[in-house]
């Protein structure tokens, strides 16, 4: 037998020898844990890897992922179905805090992204809509005052107090002019008045996001302030058109 | 009144001879027996008398309607239905997906219907209950798309709108920097251009549609919605333009009425769990189908019917769903109504050719890589393979497969945008592109300019050219071809002294076949296009499917959503909830043969057909009579003159007809209609 032959067997030897060993032998612990993982992780959790590590906490945002969005509306329906008013026999979209604007080939989901202030330059910590409400309207609410509603840190305009759009508005200007188009008004209420609303993010547990059946909108930490995330409908539908089809469109 | 839910009990009736909107009441007798969708506009146009044979298709007597029927609104796996007397003379319905008529639901109506004709071009906004009638000098010529992003922020309700400013200088409060001095919003806000409107940045209106063909009265110009969802076939755009009527742009804020909400909820919730597992249709949509199935089945359509495969299987590889979405698919978006995710792809041409370049279209669907990529052939272009057929082997590389899908995609969204239905537009094409293979016409002819080249196999510079002069054309040539694939064959035929032409146009009932071949038997059966009302309509079925599809088109279902919305349990149950109407399962059955009666006695009445098996049900291509050249089945074909006869027999007893083809006088009270059975008599003899 050459030398050559003999280390070659002996290494193959070892080899099998070894495999044969390790199948008698219990498998090894970090096989085990990964199948104790894998036993509890289901579809949703496996999409959303985030929500597997950490609880949501107070401050996360809803933040939309473009690509996936196909503008199907499901967040809306979802958000008009808990907010609408309990009598009303029937769904109606506009009682949702989402809007998704559909243009030609790319559809823009519009809703509150929680702009805040600059203190050391705009004087002030508030939102835009917040602090040009004259009524006090828009609240900050800490405390979790209806679970899935309103509460922990998010905003809502307070029925009570709003005048509504014939009377005010001055939130929605503010938005639509410098910002966003984040604030809804609502159909007219018994007494005629259309109220605004704007998205609460079901105080930390938003309906929308668990809905989306395309993965489009997820809830995360911030990672800026949502005032950079807010466009008008037109505008952000012109950018996507250029990120999408890589070309430049206007709207108007 | 008693109130309604799921439907609204309204429709809207636009009269463009006053510029005045009206409001049709049916009453809940007609809604149970119609329910919506084509049965009400069936009940119309027989009430209006517009069925009358001395109606003609482009008399303002003629009565279009886009109908939405209970599940319209939040069901997902919904779209509308356009309905009216075609330009052929015979009833045109035809199907779109887009948010439009759900949008219409919203506005609290289940439909509307056009009359008359107005003086100058128009358009029409639907706010609610506010109706609008407005010039549309700025419109007139337009592309569908750019009409569409045009009358998108023209359209607004009073919950998104406001032209008075309220917010100033002296009202908006005055806060403190980190320096303790004074800042006013103002100065760092209001300096900034602000935008025209106070309020009003949300674009939520929903338009319908027509092109230049629609305006020019092409007779298979189509209604578009959302750049590439279409009420296609039938020309419903041709009419809409003959009532000078460009586009109807709708905003609706009172949301759809449900009886049972919380039952209609879960069951919407079910839907839109089924979809989510609908993984063929929504990795690939239809463009899943076709391609590499149809071509083993030998049912693809190739330049004009002479071929149902490439011999090649490689061939085939360009049009298919996966290759697509490697070089041109973008993103999938949501098409049918609020909820439906199912089968839509948007894709962008990137090309060498600027006029191909940036092309920015929908998928293609498997109808328009049938009938416009396979009809004209750009698999075996003969500029680029000269000499070569769909019988040799295929030698083509990843390369030309691009360019095959991208030639694909650029005619299909001309198509598009002219506002021509592609199904009929390729067999149209392709029947011209086959008449100069055989040198029946010639380049003069069709006024062909040098710079594009001839109308061979493949030719997408010439296809687009002929296809823009359709659209467009004053040309006397132009205006006799504008009349479709049947009307051409005739034209020619005349002209040239040559009755063969005839046969090349491959129409059954006068209307372009669709993109499946019954030849071989493994697809479609010849059936399919003979037996439905709607002249050789691609998705209608055959035998006792035929009723199904009427009583789904009124309520009105998608089709590709069928499975996922439960099929008939699904709907019956749907449409309980939705209404508040008991509406078994076999209720759905009746309304079906009840519409499908509507539409047969339709069609004979505005023919005057005095024999319809002999002058209606006779007429399909003798084409499918030639054996294959191509694929598994070469050599042979299925359809036999006595396999037709056969199957109409059957069908005949099965729908309650005569021998002839008539409904008989029992079946027309059987189902209620026996309003219609006063114009059926005359011609049942």
């Amino acid at each position: 037998m050459k030398r050559r032959t003999f280390i070659g067997l002996t290494v193959a030897g070892g080899i099998a020898a070894g495999f044969l060993a390790g199948w008698l032998a219990k498998p090894p612990e970090y096989i085990t844990k990964v199948e104790k993982i894998l036993e509890k992780v289901t579809v949703k959790e496996e999409i959303y890897p985030l929500r597997r590590i950490i609880k949501p906490e107070k401050g996360w945002h809803k933040v939309v992922d473009y690509d996936r969005c196909t503008g199907c509306r499901i967040c809306e329906f979802e958000c008009a179905t808990r907010y609408q008013p309990a009598d009303f026999q029937g769904v109606n979209l506009e009682y949702s805090r989402v809007r998704v604007n559909r243009f030609l080939y790319v559809d823009a989901p519009i809703f509150c992204r929680y702009c805040t202030l600059e203190e050391w330059v705009e004087g002030t910590k508030k939102a835009p809509c917040e602090y040009a409400c004259p009524f006090e309207a828009l609240v900050r609410v800490e405390e979790v005052k209806e679970k899935g509603k309103i509460g922990n840190g998010y905003r809502w305009i307070d029925p009570a107090k709003c005048p509504g759009l014939d009377e005010c508005g001055r939130c929605l200007e503010i938005c639509e002019e410098q910002f966003g188009s984040g604030i809804v008004f609502l159909p007219p209420d018994a007494k005629g008045i259309k109220r605004g609303a704007v998205c609460t993010m079901c105080a930390g547990e938003p309906a929308c996001v668990e809905a989306c059946p395309e993965m489009a909108l997820r809830f995360e930490p911030p990672q800026q302030d949502g005032r950079y995330y807010a466009h008008r409908p037109t505008d952000l539908a012109e950018m996507l058109y250029l990120k999408l089809y890589k070309v430049r469109r206007k709207l108007r | 009144m008693s109130e309604f839910f799921g439907v609204t009990g309204k429709i809207l009736r636009l009269d463009m001879s006053r510029e005045k909107a009206e409001v049709l009441e049916p009453g809940l007798d007609v809604y149970k027996k119609h329910v919506g969708g084509i049965g009400m506009a069936m009940y119309y146009l027989f009430k209006e008398g517009a069925v009358s044979p001395k109606v003609k298709p482009f008399d303002p007597e003629n009565l279009m309607h886009i109908m939405a029927g209970p599940l319209n609104g939040v069901v997902p796996g919904t779209q509308s239905v356009a309905v009216t007397k075609a330009p052929h003379n015979f009833i045109a319905v035809s199907y779109s997906g887009g948010h439009a008529i759900g949008e219409i639901k919203f506005a609290g109506w289940d439909g509307v219907q056009v009359s008359g004709k107005a003086k100058d071009l128009l358009w029409v906004s639907i706010v609610d209950d506010k109706v609008g009638f407005h010039d549309a000098k700025d419109l007139k010529g337009k592309l569908t798309d750019e009409t569409e992003i045009l009358l998108k922020g023209r359209v607004k309700s009073p919950l998104e709108y406001r032209e008075k400013r309220v917010l100033t200088k002296e009202n908006l409060p005055v806060g403190k920097d980190a320096s303790g001095k004074s800042v006013s919003m103002w100065d760092y806000w209001g300096v900034r251009p602000s935008p025209k409107y106070a309020i009003g940045e949300k674009m939520l209106s929903k338009t319908w549609s027509i092109g230049p063909a629609g305006e020019k009265g092409v007779w298979h110009a189509n209604i578009m919605t959302e750049g590439s969802h279409a009420h296609g076939r039938y020309g419903t755009g041709a009419i809409l333009g003959s009532k000078n009527l460009k586009a109807i742009t709708i905003r609706g804020t009172k949301g759809h009425k449900l009886y049972d909400k919380a039952k209609v909820i879960e069951l919407i919730k079910g839907v839109l769990t089924e979809q989510k597992k609908q993984t063929r249709w929504r990795t690939y949509g239809t463009a899943n189908v076709p391609a590499s199935a149809n071509n083993y089945e030998d049912a693809y359509p190739i330049r004009n019917f002479q071929y149902l495969a490439w011999h090649d299987p490689r061939a085939v590889s360009g049009f298919t769903g996966a290759f697509l979405d490697e070089v041109s698919w973008v993103r999938h978006q949501s098409c049918c109504s609020v909820g439906c995710q199912i089968c839509f792809k948007m894709s962008r041409v990137t090309s060498d050719d600027p006029a191909m370049d940036k092309t920015i279209t929908d998928m293609p669907d498997w109808e328009a890589q049938g009938n416009v990529g396979g009809l004209m052939d750009f698999i075996v272009a003969e500029d680029v393979f000269p000499g070569k057929t769909p019988a040799d082997p295929y030698f083509g590389d990843h390369w030309n497969k691009t360019e095959a899908a991208h030639r694909l995609l650029y005619i299909t969204n001309m198509f598009d945008e002219l506002g021509m239905d592609y199904i009929e537009g390729g067999v149209h094409i392709s029947l011209l592109m086959e008449l100069r293979q055989r040198g029946l016409i010639t380049k003069e002819d069709l006024l062909l300019p040098a710079d594009v080249g001839d109308l061979t196999w493949g030719n997408h510079k010439a296809a687009a050219w002929v296809l823009k002069q359709i659209a467009t054309s004053d040309a006397d040539v132009y205006k006799e071809i504008r009349k479709g694939t049947w009307e051409t064959a005739k034209y020619f035929a005349n002209k040239k002294g040559k009755p063969e032409i005839l046969q090349y146009a491959q129409c059954t009932k006068r209307y372009g076949q669709p993109a499946h071949d019954p030849r071989s038997g493994r697809c479609k059966k010849p059936d399919e296009y003979i037996q439905t009302e709607r002249p050789c309509a691609h998705t209608e079925g055959y035998g006792d499917v035929v009723p199904f599809r009427a009583a789904v088109g009124s309520l009105v279902g998608c089709t590709f959503a069928l499975a996922p919305l439960g099929a008939g349990a699904g709907l019956a149950k749907l449409v309980e909830a939705v209404t508040g109407w008991t509406f078994p399962e076999a209720d759905l059955n009746a309304l079906g043969e009840r519409v499908y009666t509507l539409e047969r006695t339709f069609n004979i009445v505005t023919q005057e057909i005095t024999d319809p098996a002999a002058q209606w049900d006779s007429l399909w291509p003798k084409r499918w009579l030639d054996p294959l050249p191509t694929g598994w089945a070469r050599g042979t074909t299925t359809v036999t003159t006595d396999v037709v006869k056969a199957g109409l027999e059957k069908f005949y007893a099965a729908r309650g007809m005569d021998a002839k083809g008539f409904p008989t006088a029992e079946t027309m009270k059987k189902h209620g209609i026996e309003y219609a059975d006063e114009y059926l008599k005359k011609y049942r003899g």
